[in-house]
């Protein structure tokens, strides 16, 4: 009983971590940033405890607990670490009760906790069902305007419907083949289209809160006029957690229909890569721009991993990590556009802002060049290998269209590149915080460090990814 | 020793771009003495390398190489030979001459040093490059600085001339990217340019895969129908600084044609060479008509360079690699002929401008920078004056030798432009133009002065030793 409670701590500590944030409100009104405080505490306990007991689980016939699992938990949790600290300065900036924020930000890692370690679709479905919750109420925090309004209604209605799919899916599965490797004996066994209705079920739930095309609308809708803090939680924050459990579900339960699946995300793929780069280009808000760049790299993350082997899955797990750690770098400069104190996110009103903020500016041109995968910045290794794993499998056809795409989204940037460097300068700008400035020579350092020492931040990367395809 | 040589002239320009951007000045003093104490030093240590590499081997030397551990399979090679070096020299120089005619330009901010010096890093690292990955790296890298430059001092047009800019170099850079990750699926290794020969491409794939690098190197020189971009960014280019770079870019795309053509094209692709020189000749042809016609000088200097590149591209395509040295040889006289030139010419504009009047005889009342004109006019026509009269020689008697058509063709080119040329110094130096403004005519600053003819003197040494400054 007690070892069992040990191997729970992980989860645990998130659950104290919660009870903690609402006897602090309690008992001592405790400020904006003590709430942040104990948050990124709880955070970290979890993690030392995900990682003392890497490889120990409870419920082994629900959950499953490798270097793998571990791994994926390590970075959504680093990522949530990374944005809380952020968010922290919007807070004081707008002097809102952090509260419920930090208390949706603990459940939703937990609830990347269980669809990460989940072997089970029942638990795997519940989730996701709470990471649906925990995005919808993250809408809600930013609901200002009647518009806004309506966006999160759209948003729980469209995530509700593929929920009841998924749940329709496990349905006809019945309770006793949810079990990953059940499920996939029982998908191998059943007629085709009984199969085709079980997988789109399960898949396109998890799709829709990923945001790749042609489930991006949602995704899209929620990240334009959502607050900093919830476009920063939407576009980076759940994305490791969201990959992690897709590469599971491909390699542990649609295993019979690999290769239809394959044309598939082909298609997914493509269709992200070109709705991103023409989505990029028509939006004038810099978080709708990097929405659909999210649409795009994930398109191309899609394509990459598709045919799940050890290579690809390597190649997918380094062209996310510098895709991540360069948005991240452009999420932390947008904590410091501001005037007059109001956070700016139209493309205009950041024209000029090089003169006032040369650093900034050129840390923002150094992550945006990484994404676009100009040679030689970290973002151009992730690229040189998705175009050559398209042109090793002769897909000369997906290499054209990614290049043509890439082409097409690079103009998409280079209209922020204009704003911040050749435009006629429309507003003054606030002092920003001295913390952008350290999270941005952070984020730069990695980024450096995974272009000339990779190995220190892939050490053994190769090994651990394999775990999943055993 | 001179392995690491070359690494430090790659990153020193760097270097000094962190320097500059760290710099607080607002006349911008600091920045251009620092940019003027990185170029020289780095000269400095590009004559040491010269001493210590054997300017007669056709191998490259001073290797220096970086395996990336993981994915996918990458390594770095930087090496040199003479000519790589030679045009290496070459581009200090020339941007040398560009950031003392800065000094001038009152607009012009410190981020366009900045970037400058970030320029003549991945130049650097472009001409060292050896394997197809960094070629690649530097072939793209080394745009974006320009980008940024046209951006931030462009005038009026500048969003169009960026796009325009963009879009061509782009397409190339992307063309490029789509040869070399075929060539890496296939070899499964990172492959060295020398050895890109042997790479067996499959049936069908070679001729896609030459013919992206083609059109990537030619997306960079005015070869029809590429002209376009480079000739509407340079007619509104006045920044001396970006002129030269601009100037340069044919340069990357003309040397990408020394490195890949001459050993390495394959026969099916070889066999169009002579559909190219006709491509060649006739934007020669085009251009030269074009400066002839045309009434601004800066307009005919342009005129004039992208004949001369042109005639260095039909000498790349020749069935030969014999005239590598002296394309080498002959690119870094003119290289810093036109540096030269924009320098005097933007001097001569900056004047009419100022007080309002036409540039015609405006030499009359500036003699130093009318020396100056003259003799780099004389220099520039193929005079026996320079290291460019014996080489294009050499290069023109091998195109008459293939071709005489062809040659006929280039001699007529030529003279064309030579005639530009010299209209252009008619026009500047037409007495029956002088106006009554002659004392508020400023003539050229001393520093400008001398170190035209400092440049002048190097052109004249390099008339009877191309690598006067060599021990060998």
């Amino acid at each position: 009983m007690l070892e069992n409670l040990l191997y729970l701590l992980s989860e645990v500590s998130l659950l104290i971590t919660m009870f903690v944030l609402l006897w602090q409100k309690i008992f001592f009104e405790s400020s904006i940033k003590s709430y942040f405080k104990t948050t990124k505490i709880g955070v970290c306990i979890s993690v030392l405890f995900a990682v003392l007991f890497y490889n120990k689980v409870v419920f082994d016939t629900y959950f499953e607990s490798t270097s793998y699992t571990v791994l994926f938990y390590v970075l959504s949790s680093f990522m949530v670490f990374a944005w809380l600290s952020l968010s922290v300065k919007w807070f004081v900036s707008e002097d809102i009760s952090s509260l419920r924020f930090c208390l949706l930000s603990v459940l939703a890692l937990l609830s990347f906790n269980v669809i990460i370690k989940s072997v089970n679709l029942g638990f795997l479905f519940l989730g996701l069902l709470m990471l649906s919750f925990v995005n919808y109420k993250f809408l809600k925090f930013s609901e200002q305007s009647e518009e806004f309004h309506s966006v999160s209604k759209r948003y729980i209605l469209t995530v509700l419907f593929f929920a009841i799919m998924m749940m329709a899916s496990l349905l006809i599965l019945t309770p006793q083949n949810w079990e990953y490797a059940k499920a996939a004996e029982f998908i191998g066994m059943s007629d085709a289209k009984l199969a085709i209705f079980i997988i789109s079920g399960i898949l396109f739930y998890l799709l829709i809160l990923w945001g790749v095309a042609p489930f991006h609308f949602c995704f899209i809708d929620a990240v334009a006029p959502a607050v900093l803090p919830i476009a920063t939680y939407f576009n980076l924050v759940s994305v490791f957690a969201l990959f992690a459990t897709f590469v599971k579900l491909n390699t542990m339960v649609f295993v019979p229909f690999g290769s239809e699946l394959g044309l598939v995300y082909l298609c997914f793929g493509i269709f992200s890569l070109i709705i991103g780069a023409i989505g990029a280009n028509a939006s004038r808000n810099l978080k709708k721009i990097f929405a659909y760049s999210g649409v795009y790299n994930l398109g191309m993350l899609l394509l990459l991993v598709s045919p799940f082997t050890a290579s690809n899955l390597l190649g997918g797990f380094i062209y996310l990590q510098v895709y991540i750690l360069a948005l991240f770098g452009v999420y932390t400069a947008f904590y410091s556009f501001k005037s007059n104190g109001v956070y700016l996110s139209n493309l205009n009103m950041i024209n000029s802002i090089a003169k006032v903020r040369p650093f900034i500016s050129a840390s923002m041109l150094f992550f945006m060049l990484s994404m676009m995968g100009i040679a030689p910045f970290p973002g151009f290794i992730g690229q040189l290998y998705a175009l050559e794993s398209f042109a090793e499998s002769s897909s000369y056809l997906i290499l054209f269209v990614a290049l043509l795409s890439m082409l097409v989204l690079m103009t998409a940037y280079l209209q922020i590149v204009r704003s911040m460097y050749f435009n006629q300068k429309e507003v003054d700008f606030n002092r920003p915080d001295y913390g952008v400035y350290v999270y941005l020579v952070i984020n730069m350092l990695l980024l450096a460090v995974l272009i000339f020492k990779p190995e220190f931040l892939l050490y053994d990367a190769p090994a651990v990814l394999n775990v999943v395809l055993k | 020793m001179t392995h690491s040589l070359l690494l430090v002239i790659i990153f020193l320009p760097m270097l000094g771009s962190i320097f500059i951007s760290g710099a607080h000045d607002e006349n911008r003093k600091n920045s251009v003495n620092v940019a003027i104490f990185t170029v020289l030093s780095n000269v400095f240590l590009i004559l040491k390398l010269f001493s210590g590499i054997d300017t007669h081997s056709d191998n490259m030397q001073a290797l220096n190489s970086y395996t990336w551990p993981i994915l996918p399979r990458v390594n770095v090679v930087f090496g040199i030979d003479m000519p790589s070096l030679l045009l290496i020299l070459a581009v200090h120089l020339a941007m040398l001459i560009g950031i003392f005619a800065l000094k001038r330009e009152k607009s012009s901010p410190k981020s366009v040093l900045f970037f400058a010096m970030c320029f003549l890093s991945s130049c650097n690292a472009y001409f060292s490059a050896i394997d197809v990955f960094s070629f690649y790296t530097f072939f793209v890298l080394m745009i974006v600085p320009l980008f940024m430059q046209i951006g931030i001092v462009g005038g009026e047009k500048k969003y169009k001339i960026i796009s325009r800019f963009y879009l061509y170099n782009f397409i190339g850079a992307f063309l490029f990217l789509a040869a070399i990750v075929t060539i890496y699926a296939v070899v499964d290794r990172s492959v060295e340019i020398n050895q890109i020969s042997a790479v067996k491409l499959g049936d069908g794939y070679g001729i896609w895969v030459w013919s992206a690098i083609f059109l990537a190197f030619v997306s960079r020189i005015p070869v029809w129908p590429f002209h376009y971009w480079i000739t509407s960014i340079s007619n509104l280019i006045k920044n001396p600084l970006i002129f030269i770079q601009l100037n340069l870019i044919p340069v990357a795309g003309l040397y990408g044609f020394i490195r890949f053509w001459p050993a390495n094209i394959p026969s099916e692709i070889a066999s169009l060479a002579p559909v190219f020189e006709v491509f060649c000749v006739v934007t020669m042809l085009f251009i030269s008509f074009s400066g002839f016609g045309n009434t601004s000088v800066k307009e005919k200097l342009f005129a004039y360079t992208m004949v001369y590149y042109l005639l260095y591209l039909i000498g790349v395509f020749l069935p030969t690699d014999i005239l590598i040295d002296n394309i080498a040889y002959s690119l870094f006289a003119f290289i810093l002929v036109v540096a030269t030139l924009t320098i005097s010419i933007t001097h001569i504009e900056q004047e009419s401008e100022r007080l309002l009047i036409s540039s015609n005889g405006i030499l009359c009342s500036m003699p130093k920078a009318s020396l100056i004109y003259s003799m780099l006019i004389l220099v520039a026509i193929g005079l026996p004056v320079s290291a460019l009269f014996w080489n294009n020689f050499i290069i023109i008697s091998e195109i008459f030798n293939v071709s005489l058509y062809i040659g006929t063709a280039v001699i007529i080119t030529l003279v064309l432009a030579s005639i530009t040329m010299l209209q252009s110094l008619y026009g500047l130096k037409d007495n029956t133009c002088a106006f009554g403004l002659s004392d508020k005519i400023k003539d050229m600053d001393t520093t400008e002065f001398i170190v035209c003819i400092v440049v002048m003197v190097i052109l004249f040494l390099s008339l009877f030793k191309p690598l006067w400054f060599t021990y060998g």
